[in-house]
């Protein structure tokens, strides 16, 4: 527990956390603001066009995460954390899981922040929260924001270094994945099983419009909750990988 | 020659330089003197064109430095060691600030020669110890062979083999014919080193004078005088007004009166005729000096003593004024 | 002259320039590789031969943040403003050079990645002929050199790396596919977005970037887009340079 606590004045004491989430924040509650402010008909605001911003408190998000690590390397603080506590796993588990944490909630501020401010700006609209699908839409916006800052944190324990983990994960979530399906013939296919395609699935899927709505991929071979883990198991093994380098590297 | 008038920089709500005014002359080392915090830094960075002033102007042999033509070869500089791209090497660094002031490409190897780097003028500057570093700094300020040059607490955190090399070779640049102006928080290193010296604390100007001036003004001067017949000596001399104390030496007792001369303490036991036995003025040191001038100067006080029912006074311990 | 050779030696004598400037090219012949062998002869065409365009656009463009942001970080432009205190010079030098690298590694990588492509599929008509298709290769080095002065600019104005390598990549690869999504103005917002306009340019109205929405059609033509971004690009560089010259260094 003592560890946990280590890695919150950590993460809490610097002020680029600070700085993402309040960016975070917004950048997705301002879009909904933009979003339902220029609808001229408040019964075309769906629950799912409140959430088109989504994605910016995501790479946001992933930059917070990458930098909690890559700053350690950069200030040889690390050094330091590992001569305090020698168990590295444990060590980067326990940072990973509070950066987690804090992205979690970041992402269901910014989620339901941006579903409130919607509903401030087109008070006449039908937002509620009627269906499975338009809960997994707001609500899971923190899980998937966990899930992405462990993936984030996993490549920056990897490279090691800001400009490249920001740049990596950035390219590959926003661009690389797209790019896939420009592939000729087998593109689609393997987009399909893309990480963050599966992420974006599991909040969108079974909402016709706004974001991602209908997959461009066509048809997703998971179900929403299937994608999840889909999603979870990817991070999990980036994570796993990053933890038997970190084992095997001196610091 | 280096003009500051009125200089003053402020950071948020704290004064980091406060209407400072000094005169740096050619041909002598001057030692610019302050505890951490006192704006030296500050002041050397406006020198340089870096900071902008927020009030007064510093002028270098009469022109603001950002209106030199090709700087490099009227001031020299070394602020700080670390400013190198860790990746590069040292030559490279040397190379990129030479060709930026149209030195020839040879000058680089000389300095790298004059600074004892030319074996490891091939490998990157961030594997390099601090005072390999610090000679790397010294030979980017001499690259342009200027008149006027410019160090920033040369010696800080070097080994001492580092800090004889530092202080020889800015004693050798002065024996040149340069100005040489180097700020230190180590007294003892400018008293070593500097003939005048500007004096700040908190951002103000305490003094500028040459260093014995300043040592013969500051300190309260005192003399220790020995006698057989000392108990008549301090009746005399408490007559007259003088402050005595009494300090027991391996001869005996002696008495230290502050505030004498030798002259004055002489004339005295003269007059009612005591037998001396030792009659020495007693300088003050630079460190006492400075400590008495910049006593109310420094930013970060360490002395406890809070105010009973003063939450403010007791709230301003050990807090800096920050940047 | 002087202060263009210090740029050259400063860009040069450090490791993440070549770094980034072989990944961006590795990309580039990469996915012209892989487009030639995955694509029928009769399929192949010249713009399939640029598809890594845009992806190793962005890390040009990091490759131009780190240039100047890294002097920041190591506090090396100190000394640089010190040498030269006209600060409009160096950060003109400075750019200029990371321009210059970009738009001639943007022509290496484009014409390499076509080769790459002829060399694959030597059946394939892969003939530069019209306008149009000098257009799609020779204007990817004047995209990138015009992207590269964007990230000094925008480095020179952050003056760090992190914050200046999201709000680039964030911008160019999320925010001016999400402002299409505004409901009624969102398209003709996006009409007028700079990136929009650069790749208009490279691609024509018929390519779109990777998985973006389509826009409405694009006020100008492909030149008349090169010059609206160029503009933009020219006037984030003067607010840089205005700001690098009223703060401290």
């Amino acid at each position: 527990m003592s560890l946990l606590a280590v890695e919150r004045i950590k993460l809490l004491s610097t002020r680029s956390p600070w700085w993402c989430a309040l960016v975070a924040l917004a950048l997705t509650t301002g879009f909904a603001a933009l979003v339902s402010a220029t609808l001229s008909d408040a019964s075309g605001l769906t629950v799912a066009l409140t959430q088109t911003g989504s994605n910016f408190g995501l790479m946001v998000v992933m930059v917070m995460a990458a930098l909690a690590i890559t700053t350690e390397y950069r200030f040889g603080t690390i050094r330091s954390t590992f001569q305090a506590v020698p168990n590295r796993s444990l060590v980067l588990l326990t940072k990973t899981t509070v950066v987690a944490l804090l992205a979690g909630v970041i992402g269901e501020l910014a989620a339901f922040g941006s579903w409130g401010v919607a509903k401030l700006v087109q008070p006449a609209s039908d937002l509620g929260l009627d269906s499975a699908a338009e809960w997994r839409q707001v609500a899971g916006t923190g899980l998937i924001y966990a899930l992405a800052a462990v993936v984030a944190v996993a490549v920056g324990t990897l490279v090691r270094h800001s400009a490249g983990a920001i740049t990596l994960v950035l390219i590959w979530s926003l661009l690389v994945e797209k790019m896939v399906m420009l592939i000729p013939k087998v593109g689609g296919d393997i987009y399909r099983w893309m990480p963050f395609n599966m992420a974006g699935h599991f909040q969108s899927s079974g909402l016709s419009s706004g974001g991602d709505g209908t997959n461009p991929a066509g048809d997703m071979p998971l179900g929403p909750w299937a994608s999840l883990g889909y999603f979870a198991a990817f991070a999990a093994v980036v994570m796993t990988v990053a933890l038997v380098v970190t084992h095997r590297r001196d610091v | 020659m280096i003009e500051a008038v009125g200089l003053t920089k402020r950071y948020g709500r704290t004064v980091a330089v406060d209407n400072l005014s000094f005169t740096v002359k050619p041909g002598r080392v001057t030692g610019f003197l302050g505890p951490n915090g006192a704006g030296k830094s500050t002041t050397m960075r406006m020198i340089l064109g870096l900071d902008r002033p927020d009030a007064g102007r510093v002028l270098i042999d009469g022109r603001p430095y950002r209106e030199l033509d090709r700087p490099l070869r009227t001031v020299g500089a070394l602020l700080d060691a670390k400013w190198v791209h860790p990746n590069r090497s040292a030559r490279a660094h040397l190379q990129w600030l030479a060709k930026s002031n149209a030195l020839p490409a040879r000058r680089v190897d000389e300095v790298l020669e004059l600074v004892g780097l030319s074996g490891v003028a091939g490998r990157r500057a961030g594997g390099f110890s601090l005072g390999m570093a610090q000679r790397l700094g010294i030979a980017a300020a001499l690259l342009g062979d200027p008149e006027i040059l410019l160090f920033d607490e040369p010696v800080n955190g070097l080994d001492p083999e580092g800090i004889l090399w530092i202080r020889q070779f800015m004693r050798r640049l002065a024996a040149e014919g340069r100005t040489v102006f180097v700020s230190s928080h180590l007294l003892s290193e400018m008293a070593l080193t500097a003939e005048d010296l500007v004096v700040v604390g908190r951002g103000r100007l305490i003094a500028q004078c040459s260093t014995a001036e300043f040592v013969d003004n500051a300190s309260e001067s005192s003399v220790r005088v020995r006698s057989p017949q000392l108990d008549r000596l301090r009746t005399a001399l408490l007559h007259k007004g003088f402050t005595v104390h009494t300090e027991p030496t391996a001869e005996g007792n002696a008495l230290v009166v502050s505030a004498a001369t030798s002259d004055q303490v002489g004339e005295i036991a003269a007059a009612q005729g005591v037998v001396l036995h030792e009659l020495s003025p007693q300088r003050g040191s630079l460190e006492e000096a400075f400590m008495q001038l910049t006593s109310d100067s420094v930013q970060y006080r360490t002395d406890v003593s809070p105010v009973a029912g003063d939450g403010a006074a007791q709230n301003d311990r050990l807090v800096p004024a920050g940047k | 002259m002087n202060l263009l050779a210090v740029e050259r030696i400063k860009f040069f004598s450090t490791r993440s320039p070549w770094w980034t400037a072989v990944t961006a090219l590795a990309l580039m012949l990469g996915m012209s590789a892989l487009f030639a062998s995955v694509l029928e002869p009769d399929q192949l065409a010249v713009p399939a031969t640029q598809a890594g365009y845009d992806l190793a656009l962005v890390v040009v463009m990091v490759m131009a943040t780190l240039a100047i942001t890294t002097e920041y970080r190591f506090n090396t432009i100190k000394v640089a403003f010190q040498a030269e205190p006209r600060r409009t010079r160096v950060l003109l030098a400075k750019t200029a050079m990371v321009a210059l690298v970009a738009g001639v590694l943007g022509e290496v990588a484009a014409f390499g990645s076509w080769a790459l492509a002829k060399v694959i599929r030597p059946a394939a008509d892969l003939s530069i002929d019209s306008g149009t298709e000098w257009r799609q290769v020779a204007g990817v080095g004047l995209v990138w050199a015009l992207g590269a002065v964007l990230a000094v600019a925008v480095g020179a104005l952050l003056r760090q790396t992190a914050g200046a390598v999201t709000l680039l990549l964030v911008y160019a690869l999320l925010v001016e596919n999400l402002v299409g999504l505004i409901p009624e103005v969102g398209p003709d917002v996006q009409r007028w977005l700079p990136f929009t306009h650069a790749n208009h340019f490279v691609r024509g109205t018929g390519g779109q970037p990777a998985g973006a929405e389509v826009a409405s059609a694009p006020p100008f033509g492909p030149w008349g887009s090169l010059a609206y971004f160029a503009g933009i690009v020219l006037a984030v560089l003067v607010i840089a340079l205005v700001t690098a010259n009223r703060r401290d260094a």
